[in-house]
């Protein structure tokens, strides 16, 4: 009879330092699943991550020249586009692929060592990188095709984007919290986010709002992410009126609901 | 421990209502080998999903305890991975050896060169040989059977058998299934899921004389069903 494999070494103490090891081993585990099953799946459809920015740049700047909109920044308009939509897309992607954790999860939360919350801190992860490998792309293709390209500020920008991205995840994953109590809940959670797009400073900066509107701009903790990234991007702008302060406060604000959610829930 | 408090579940089947539990209780302790019978369609995997924490019930609590896993159980797996992929992250996920899984599972599951074949070239019976290789790869200490406890042809079920007689000398088993004989030899404690209740007995013979007695009356109910169906038409 063939014996069982024992645990791994680090399995054993029950310490809080090897509860966090176990976590991030998990993690990993997630997304090398994650990664596999993108790169020896659906090849299409994982192009497809890397071809919807393109597109969304093609029909804002068709958008920007329909309308005579010009760039409201020293800086010629594929750039400028870039600059607002990369770390939107880090917020849209992160939003939707922690909203699929509780199906994607469904049939790995029967192992005792696996949680929601390691789906969507890996699902997360993977969109946090995914933003950075679509960035090289659309900026290498801006460099190449046209000439340009800014980087003022690479820590601003990295940080901004980030905040994006931890936004995204942490609004998904209060809804995803909540849709463990009503599936509907996911709908609500995508359909509140379809003004997005349209007040988070793609298509225009918090500078150039007048003053009556740029308050109630602010609300918006996107608009915040989004003008620091925006900031760190390019050489001859700077935001003024945002804070990283509030999109944090939104971030910890959200991650903490949903805990409560899911520990009402447990209880 | 493991069981059900005061639990009910049930799902919308066209429009209808179907209740696999209603305020049902059970007990079973973690060394225990219980075996319930349950009518074919009414609930087995959703009893088992239920205890393996896939599935929530509408009321009531369920009661697990840590170290449990479904028998043959391979809804962990991704098609597009090769068996040697598989078995890797899942021992990541539970917190294995990967080396030491894999060298088990690939002589477990006895599929040669196809465990570097991804698994959507499989067939039914090599990824369920897969399933049970690495059911018996994770030290569980109960575990959770849907009507099967071994897969493949005769000499292959042999195994799955006799490696479940070794693991059952310390961990527990609960056993669902719609057939009394699986449960006879395998298990200690005998049940029948009755009416969404679980129904324990003192023997095997009484708990498959309830279980015989309860898919009878609910065919007769099903007919009387059908009849008056008809006269409503």
């Amino acid at each position: 009879m063939t014996s069982a494999p024992g645990r791994a070494g680090r399995q054993a103490p029950a310490a809080l330092g090897s509860g966090v090891f176990a976590s991030a081993d998990v993690i990993a585990a997630l997304v090398r699943r994650d990664i596999q099953s993108r790169l020896t799946g659906n090849f299409l459809g994982f192009g497809w991550t890397y071809v919807v920015p393109l597109v969304w740049i093609a029909g804002t700047y068709f958008a920007f020249y329909l309308f005579g909109r010009r760039v409201p920044v020293y800086t010629d308009t594929i750039t400028f586009i870039i600059s607002g939509l990369v770390p939107y897309i880090g917020f849209r992607y992160a939003v939707n692929a922690v909203s699929r954790t509780n199906a994607a999860m469904q049939r790995l939360l029967i192992f005792p060592t696996v949680k929601l919350e390691h789906g969507v801190v890996s699902s997360a992860l993977l969109e946090w990188v995914n933003v950075f490998v679509v960035f090289a792309l659309v900026a290498a293709l801006n460099a190449l095709l046209f000439g340009n390209g800014e980087m003022d500020d690479p820590l601003r920008w990295v940080f901004g984007t980030t905040l994006a991205c931890a936004l995204g995840a942490s609004y998904a994953y209060f809804f995803v919290a909540l849709t463990e109590i009503r599936p509907g809940f996911r709908q609500l959670g995508i359909v509140l986010l379809r003004p997005a797009f349209f007040i988070s400073g793609i298509f225009f900066t918090s500078n150039e709002l007048p003053e009556r509107v740029l308050p109630l701009f602010l609300w918006n903790p996107l608009l915040h992410a989004v003008e620091i990234s925006r900031s760190g991007m390019l050489d001859h702008y700077e935001a003024r009126a945002v804070s990283a302060a509030y999109p944090l406060a939104w971030i910890a604000g959200m991650i903490a609901l949903a805990a409560a959610v899911r520990l009402t829930q447990r209880n | 421990m493991w069981g059900f408090v005061n639990c009910t579940r049930y799902y919308m089947s066209f429009g209808v209502p179907k209740v696999v539990l209603f305020e049902a209780d059970l007990a079973v302790r973690t060394d225990e080998k219980v075996g319930v019978l349950i009518p074919p369609g009414t609930g087995k995997s959703t009893i088992i999903r239920l205890l393996a924490g896939a599935d929530h019930p509408d009321s009531g609590a369920v009661v697990r305890d840590d170290g449990g896993w479904p028998l043959g159980y391979s809804g962990a797996f991704v098609g597009t991975m090769t068996g040697e992929e598989n078995i890797h992250n899942i021992a990541r996920l539970v917190g294995l050896d990967p080396l030491e899984m894999s060298a088990f599972c690939l002589e477990f599951s006895e599929l040669g060169d196809d465990y570097f074949q991804p698994l959507q070239l499989y067939s039914n019976g090599m990824r369920g040989r897969l399933a049970f290789a690495a059911s018996f790869a994770i030290p569980a200490k109960t575990y959770l059977a849907d009507e099967k406890v071994g897969i493949g042809d005769e000499k292959f079920r042999d195994k799955c058998a006799a490696a479940l007689a070794d693991r059952l000398r310390t961990a527990g088993l609960i056993l669902v299934a719609s057939k009394p004989q699986l449960t006879r030899d395998i298990c200690d404690r005998h049940g029948a899921l009755i009416r969404g209740k679980f129904v324990m007995c003192a023997s095997h013979e009484e708990a498959s004389e309830l279980f015989g007695a309860s898919v009878r009356e609910s065919a007769a109910d099903e007919f009387e069903d059908e009849l008056a169906s008809f006269d409503l038409a």
